[in-house]
């Protein structure tokens, strides 16, 4: 059952206020992760504040690194349904979990961390990992 | 925005690995764990009598993707529990 919209929207507002795109439609999600459209990154957002707590500062903190992906995009697990589903769709080889980050280069999977990789982390620690691998799949090529 | 539940524990929310005396692994999310017993949630188990995969071999996948969310909830007597970690400490095989 999803949470009351008030008490998500600030956390939507952390992301979305920082130019990160909602995604609220599989099709949606589908017209942002086209093969043609280059690198994105697509967090998985979520209420738990065990990890959601830092994931999103975290992202938002790797988001001020040189290499940063074409795309930002952001569904809400618990919250926008059918998003979350179609994008967990397009990450089909790793189990689900939220909050979870993932990177897209033409429309294929190339990197994740999954939320226990987010757990108990500080925002800069979970930075770092999302940084690192903007630099090795985002890098332009003559880098 | 930080979490709603800091009086759960510390293991709280975190996902963990739970051994057992009979060499059975769980991986699940933390709800809490006593004296009594460790509550799962999302949790998934290796049983090395019905896997092609040893349990390393098992932990060495979840700890780089995640695991599937196969029980709802588990609650696992602690008599049972020779160890819990979180998933995150296991080390790259």
């Amino acid at each position: 059952m999803p949470y009351p919209e008030e008490l998500v929207d600030p956390m939507r507002r952390e992301l979305s206020d920082n130019g990160v795109t909602e995604l609220k439609s599989a099709t949606e999600v589908d017209d942002f992760l086209s093969p043609d459209g280059g690198s994105a990154f697509v967090i998985i957002n979520s209420v738990c504040g065990c990890a959601a707590g830092g994931a999103r500062p975290g992202a938002l903190l790797a988001l001020k690194s040189e290499v940063t992906p074409d795309r930002i995009g952001t569904v809400f697990a618990g919250q926008d349904t059918e998003a979350t589903e179609r994008a967990r769709e397009h990450c089909s080889q790793v189990p689900p979990s939220s909050p979870s980050m993932a990177l897209f280069q033409g429309g294929e999977m190339v990197w994740f961390l999954p939320r226990h990789m987010i757990e108990g982390r500080d925002p800069q620690t979970i930075a770092l990992d999302i940084v690192n691998a903007f630099e090795e799949h985002c890098a332009p090529a003559d880098a | 925005m930080g979490t709603f539940h800091d009086d759960m524990g510390e293991l709280h929310g975190i996902t963990v690995v739970v051994s057992q005396h009979d060499g059975c692994t769980w991986i699940g999310r933390c709800h809490s764990e006593d004296d009594v017993e460790v509550i799962l949630h999302d949790a998934d188990q290796h049983d090395p009598a019905a896997s092609d995969e040893n349990a390393e071999q098992w932990l060495q996948r979840a700890r780089r993707f995640g695991h599937w969310p196969r029980v709802s909830t588990i609650r696992i007597p602690r008599p049972q529990v020779s160890g819990l970690v979180r998933l995150a400490e296991i080390s790259a095989g």
